[in-house]
């Protein structure tokens, strides 16, 4: 290729990259990954067979992403996370401590039953919420805040349906769900639970040890000019029925992604019939039309997924693939071991520079092209999604989650400027980056 | 089928976290409220 088309290349990927984290008079990140996407396509730098072929990995992953956001915007609007709130810190029990774990779980569920982007949105103003009803030190809300967002992060890696960079390479290198799952879950809990030991030894001085009854607080007559006021009535007027159904239905369509594959069944079909299973229940139940889903529903993922995977493919056919195959050709082929923490650590890096999204679609092209047998192969890439999901946050650069927990954290006047993020990070993140890396090796050599 | 199993267990601990242990109390709320309406139409009629 022409030396200008390389500089070119580089160019646009670098201005799309830092458009979508700066996000220039707040447009959406899809604007500039698609005119990224179109300038590359017009210079003949991703043909128009490559564009169908981009087309066809990243539509099923976004659709379910969407259909699962689509599921948590049917959820929220009928009250289920209400209660989030006042329900954890009722269950704490006046401990701090028990507060801090049973966040951690929250958000851990939360990822689990949604996604991670889904996850932040909705438990960070919950997190918040709950520091505001406690009424403790500015100092004392950060160990409940970063551990929402760590724990939300990371907790996309156990089953790999709850990020979107985690799903797109998982048909280029010959897994589904349940081989991923079956090669993931236990490391990744480890390096989840090695996580929230890590960030309890970190903040353990700042969590208080008690905070306020909430039910002291709902006996206290000042309780009614608290924003939970008038909790009875509400309680009352919710309909448990549809919050059982809805919850129900959420499970077990997260539980189908692992049963139903098998019987041709694909996942964003899957996610479909869950999403307007949901819209239809509410529509019988409480006579709400599906036309405000239709307005939130984050239809750009599709956009800004598609074109991101453009930019990064335009970097492969320049050549960069390539060059990197050389460097890391050896260590790759060496052994599993090698090629587990060769990947995990590059995209680990490389999201810290310039986002996990495009990494990951970088480095599947890159570990599919180096010529891996089937296994170097799939373990090569879980490490990657290792890095994507927990080395990436170690600068709030590394994934989108952790640059919107920051934008929700600003829009309600919490301050937490990126060094504070990074001193806090690098306490906790490659420790758990290098013993998750280690707990799937184990676990290779025992399963293997 | 064992990740389907460990989602179902996650599920029930998530249904737990969401669900305020206000909501049990409705339906007694609700029973005790009818079981007055009761009494009070009971000791109208004796009244009478």
């Amino acid at each position: 290729m022409h030396d200008s088309l390389i500089v070119y290349t580089f160019a646009i990927f670098a201005l799309t990259t830092l458009c979508i984290l700066w996000r220039p008079q707040g447009i959406n990140e899809a604007i500039p990954a698609i005119s990224g996407a179109i300038l590359l396509f017009i210079a003949g730098i991703v043909p128009l067979h490559d564009i169908v072929y981009i087309f066809k990995i990243v539509s099923g992953p976004s659709i379910t992403i969407i259909s699962t956001i689509v599921m948590c915007i049917v959820l929220e609007s009928i009250g289920v996370f209400r209660w989030a709130a006042l329900n954890v810190v009722k269950r704490a029990k006046g401990s701090g401590i028990r507060l801090f774990w049973s966040i951690m779980l929250l958000c851990f569920l939360m990822t689990v039953f949604f996604n991670n982007d889904g996850s932040i949105l909705i438990t960070t103003p919950i997190i918040l919420h709950i520091v505001q009803i406690i009424r403790i030190k500015p100092q004392q809300k950060l160990p409940y805040l970063f551990a929402g967002v760590f724990i939300a992060t990371s907790a996309s890696l156990p089953i790999g349906v709850s990020n979107i960079a985690n799903l797109i390479g998982l048909q280029m290198v010959g897994l589904n769900l349940v081989s991923y799952t079956n090669l993931a879950f236990v490391p990744s809990m480890i390096g989840i639970a090695t996580l929230s030991l890590l960030l309890y030894l970190l903040f353990r001085n700042e969590i208080p040890r008690k905070i306020p009854d909430i039910q002291d607080s709902i006996s206290d007559p000042t309780f009614k000019s608290h924003p939970l006021s008038g909790v009875k009535k509400t309680v009352e007027s919710m309909n448990w029925p549809l919050f059982r159904t809805c919850i129900f239905l959420v499970v077990l369509i997260r539980g189908s992604y692992f049963i139903l594959p098998a019987y041709g069944l694909s996942i964003e079909w899957i996610a479909i019939t869950g999403a307007l299973l949901l819209i239809g229940i509410r529509w019988i139940s409480l006579k709400i039309s599906p036309v405000d889903v239709l307005w939130k529903a984050p239809w750009h993922i599709l956009v800004f997924a598609f074109g991101m995977y453009v930019t990064v493919y335009a970097l492969k056919n320049t050549g960069v693939t390539s060059y990197m195959m050389s460097i890391l050709d050896g260590v790759m082929t060496q052994s599993l071991m090698s090629a587990s923490f060769a990947s995990g650590i590059l995209i680990s890096v490389l999201s810290n520079l310039m986002n996990n999204l495009p990494s990951v679609m970088l480095g599947t092209l890159l570990i599919t092209e180096i010529g891996l047998d089937t296994q170097t192969l799939q373990v090569a890439y879980i490490s990657m999604i290792i890095g994507s999901d927990i080395g990436a946050l170690l600068t709030p650069l590394g994934t989108l989650a952790t640059l919107l927990w920051m934008f929700v954290l600003k829009k309600n006047g919490v301050a937490i400027t990126w060094s504070a993020y990074f001193r806090v990070a690098l306490m906790v993140i490659p420790i758990t980056l290098v013993v998750t890396l280690i707990a799937l090796n184990i676990w290779l050599w025992l399963i293997l | 089928m064992i990740i389907f199993s460990l989602l179902m267990g996650s599920g029930l601990i998530f249904y737990h976290l969401l669900t305020p242990p206000t909501e049990k109390a409705v339906a007694p709320t609700n029973m005790v409220t009818k079981a007055k309406r009761k009494f009070r139409i009971n000791e109208v009629q004796s009244n009478a």
